[in-house]
Parts: structure tokens; C-alpha cells; sequence
């Protein structure tokens, strides 16, 4: 916890502004890029370490609370003694509390940025021509947030309910194209839609209760265009595959039901390398194995 | 030793060419500082990706899980994407290529709906019964809010 605000205090004040707009857009150089999301992603990173420590310390220090009260008051030991384990334990709770708040306010973002983004950029970059730029968008801010919102249904409602609300949430997040070394383009863009739908029900006794549960898919985009000249179809008719005079594009899509970090960023380049495989070299064959 | 022996590129592998810093042991191919493993002039980067692999394989460990396939994928990460992760993942990306399969799903068409939700997705929560609440935290990739 304590590395996480030590971390926090040497941000530079660029960092800063980007944690606070958690988002990055525009055009940079990839090693321009992987250095200045690194250490967004190293603080993201500590400060989630950081927070789980403090909640750990927090329940420590209530337990602490508790046993060393009733212990006290058991035995015949002045009340002061309460009034002291009680009261200490009471005031680091507020202080690591007061210091969780502040990494969460400054870290508050879904953890994509150092999960699939660096990662899926750090791959790319090999690929990428001497010098090339790329286009990126990167948005790390939370999904569920009323300028992400796309839709509200109120479905038919199923027996018994007396209310029922599906909120749909859409957040493009990661999108960006870059030159090739090899010639042409790649393009990508991974989509999360989160559902949540919330039920109120009167039951038996009389009682209402509502509950709110939630899923997260994710679509994965992926675009390869290559000089025709140059690249094939791997397998004729191939309906992924278009071919114009001048390129040949693959385009490849794919929905995850996960609203995990891992399988998206296994997913992007599983399907990256799926796009390049569906085409090859006409002339020299430019892949070998490692 | 006229270049570095190693590809370069993840996708896609073309010739490095780099100035030779060193000769890996393993493979005896030349390779430059960039494909040598760190502080080493003796190992280059991809011999030891196949080497972690190979150790690797037999056990996946923890945080792993097999796929139906066989290969593990790591399902957990700590966000320590380095230089090893990369050339471990580009044999499997090359591994992919070779088997012509991609891992965790089907890849549907670009064209394909585009809604994020289908039918199913949505009629999976009409089984909820706000009275049990067992069934809630039961239910199958659903979580609470």
C-alpha cells in the first residue's frame, strides 16, 4: 500500500491528466506510446495491490477492535485500556481508509490498459515499418457510466415480476490502425457491452426485493489490408476475404462472453495472426518459423 | 557472422540483420543484443520462450487452466508483460498458425449480426428467482452488482 502511494506522489503531472481523462487518443510513435502507458500501467497495477493491502489492514485492525474490547472488558483492567485499543484501532482504520480513497479517486479505471492495451502494443510494434506512426484510442474509464449507456428495455415481465429494467452499456474502447512493415495496414477495435438487468419482485411474505446482476461481452474487430499485388487468399472464396485490384483485406470478428482481461488479449492476437494466415506472399515466402 | 540469424516481427517474422553481439548455445544461430536474452550474450530470446514452454507443459501452473486443444493459457496475469512473455507468445502464435485454430472460441464472420447480445444471453437471466438467493450466486459467469 504504501509503495502504491509512494508511486502515486512521483506521477508526473502528464500522468496525472491522463488518469484523470482515462483516456488516451491520437497518433505516436510505439515506443513514444509503451513508454508513456508503462507507468500508467505499473501505477494501476501497485495501486490495485495497494487497496486490497488496505481493505486486509482495515479488517485487521477491526478484528483487532473487537477481541481486544471484549477481552478487556472481560477482565477487571481499567476502562481506559478499552477506550485505548478501541480508539487506536479506530483511528488507523480512518487513516488507512482516508488513504485508500485517494489511490481509488486517482485509480479508479478498468484494469485494460495493462492487461490487453501495453501488451497487445508491445506485440504490434515488431510488426510495425522503421518509423511508422499509430492511430490509437484508448478509453480505460469504467463501462458503467450514463455517456456509455446505449440502450434501456423494459421487457415483457416474467411471472411474478413487478418490474424489470435491462440497461445496455457500449464502450468501444481500444481501436487503432497501423502500418505494416511487411506493406499495408492492420486494424482493430475490441467493443465491451455490459448488461445489466435489474428485477423487483413482491415475495410470499409481502416483502420486495430487487435484484441487479450483470454481463460483459466483448467484440473483437480485426481488419488486415495488404497490397494484392503482392499477397493471395490462402483458399479461394474464402468469405472473409475481399479481394480488390489493389488490396486484399481480411476482416474478422469474433464475441467474447468474458469480462475478463486475459482471454481479450489472447483473443485480439489469436485473431490478428487468424487474419494473417488466411493470406500469403505471392512471391517469396516472407514468414519462416522462429 | 555477417547479421543477426533471429526474426524479428511478431505476425509476421522477417530477417533481423542486427549487429552480432553473440552465438546461441542452444540453436548456434547469431544474434543481435535485441534477441539475446538480457545480461547474456549465450541464450537467445526464443530458445529460452521454448525452454520456459517445454518446462511448462506437462503442468500448467497455477492460474492455468488446459483448453480442450491441450495447450495452457495463462488465465490470470499480473501485468508482467515482458520480453519472455512476448517471444513465449509468438511461438504460440506461430503454433496457431500451424494448427490453423485459434483458442477460447469461434471466430465469427465480420459481417455477422452485430448485436453484442443474443437471445439466449438475455433469457438466461429469466431463470433468476429473486427469492432464492442461492440461485444468484450460483448462476454460471453472472455476477452481483
Amino acid at each position: 500500500m504504501f509503495a502504491a502511494l509512494r508511486k502515486s506522489f512521483s506521477l508526473t503531472a502528464e500522468q496525472r491528466a491522463l488518469f484523470k481523462a482515462k483516456r488516451i487518443e491520437g497518433r505516436f510513435g510505439p515506443d513514444d506510446l509503451i513508454a508513456k502507458l508503462k507507468p500508467l500501467a505499473e501505477f494501476d497495477r501497485i495501486g490495485d495491490k495497494g487497496r486490497s493491502a488496505g481493505c486486509g489492514i482495515i479488517a485487521t485492525l477491526v478484528l483487532v477492535a473487537v477481541v481486544g474490547g471484549f477481552l478487556v472488558l472481560a477482565s477487571d483492567v481499567s476502562p481506559v485500556w478499552f477506550l485505548g485499543i478501541v480508539g487506536t484501532c479506530l483511528f488507523f482504520i480512518v487513516v488507512v481508509a482516508v488513504l485508500n480513497a485517494r489511490l481509488s479517486r486517482l485509480d479508479d479505471q478498468e484494469n485494460y490498459l495493462r492487461s490487453v492495451a501495453l501488451p497487445f502494443l508491445s506485440a504490434l510494434r515488431q510488426d510495425l515499418a522503421d518509423g511508422a506512426e499509430l492511430d490509437v484510442r484508448i478509453d480505460f474509464s469504467r463501462i458503467k457510466q450514463k455517456s456509455k449507456r446505449d440502450r434501456v428495455e423494459k421487457p415483457p415481465l416474467p411471472k411474478g415480476f413487478s418490474k424489470l429494467v435491462n440497461t445496455y452499456y457500449k464502450n468501444p474502447w481500444f481501436e487503432g490502425s497501423a502500418p505494416l512493415a511487411i506493406g499495408g495496414r492492420v486494424h482493430w477495435q475490441v467493443t465491451d457491452t455490459l448488461l445489466e438487468s435489474s428485477r423487483t419482485k413482491r415475495g410470499s411474505s409481502g416483502k420486495w426485493k430487487m435484484k441487479t446482476k450483470t454481463k460483459k461481452t466483448s467484440r473483437l474487430d480485426v481488419k488486415l489490408a495488404l497490397p494484392a499485388r503482392r499477397y493471395r487468399a490462402v483458399s479461394a472464396g474464402d468469405p472473409d476475404v475481399a479481394i480488390g485490384d489493389r488490396r486484399i483485406e481480411v476482416a474478422l470478428a469474433r464475441k467474447m462472453a468474458s469480462g475478463e482481461s486475459t482471454p481479450v488479449l489472447d483473443g485480439l492476437i489469436d485473431l490478428v495472426a487468424l487474419a494473417f494466415n488466411k493470406v500469403k506472399p505471392i512471391t517469396a515466402n516472407t514468414e519462416a518459423t522462429p | 557472422m555477417s547479421g543477426c540469424e533471429c526474426k524479428t516481427g511478431f505476425f509476421t517474422l522477417r530477417a533481423c540483420e542486427k549487429s552480432v553481439v553473440g552465438r546461441c548455445y542452444t540453436c548456434k544461430r547469431a544474434m543481435c543484443r535485441d534477441h539475446a536474452v538480457p545480461a547474456s550474450t549465450t541464450q537467445c530470446l526464443d530458445c529460452l520462450a521454448k525452454e520456459k514452454r517445454a518446462r511448462q507443459s506437462p503442468t500448467p501452473n497455477r492460474g492455468s487452466k488446459v483448453t480442450s486443444r491441450g495447450t495452457a493459457h495463462t488465465t490470470t496475469h499480473d501485468g508482467d508483460y515482458d520480453e519472455n512473455w512476448l517471444y513465449e507468445r509468438r511461438q504460440r502464435v506461430r503454433d496457431t498458425a500451424a494448427t490453423g485454430t485459434v483458442g477460447g472460441g469461434a471466430v465469427a464472420s465480420h459481417h455477422a449480426s452485430g448485436g453484442a447480445f443474443d437471445e439466449q444471453d438475455v433469457r438466461a437471466f429469466d431463470d433468476l428467482d429473486v427469492e432464492r438467493d442461492d440461485d444468484f450466486n450460483a448462476s454460471s459467469g453472472f455476477g452481483d452488482s
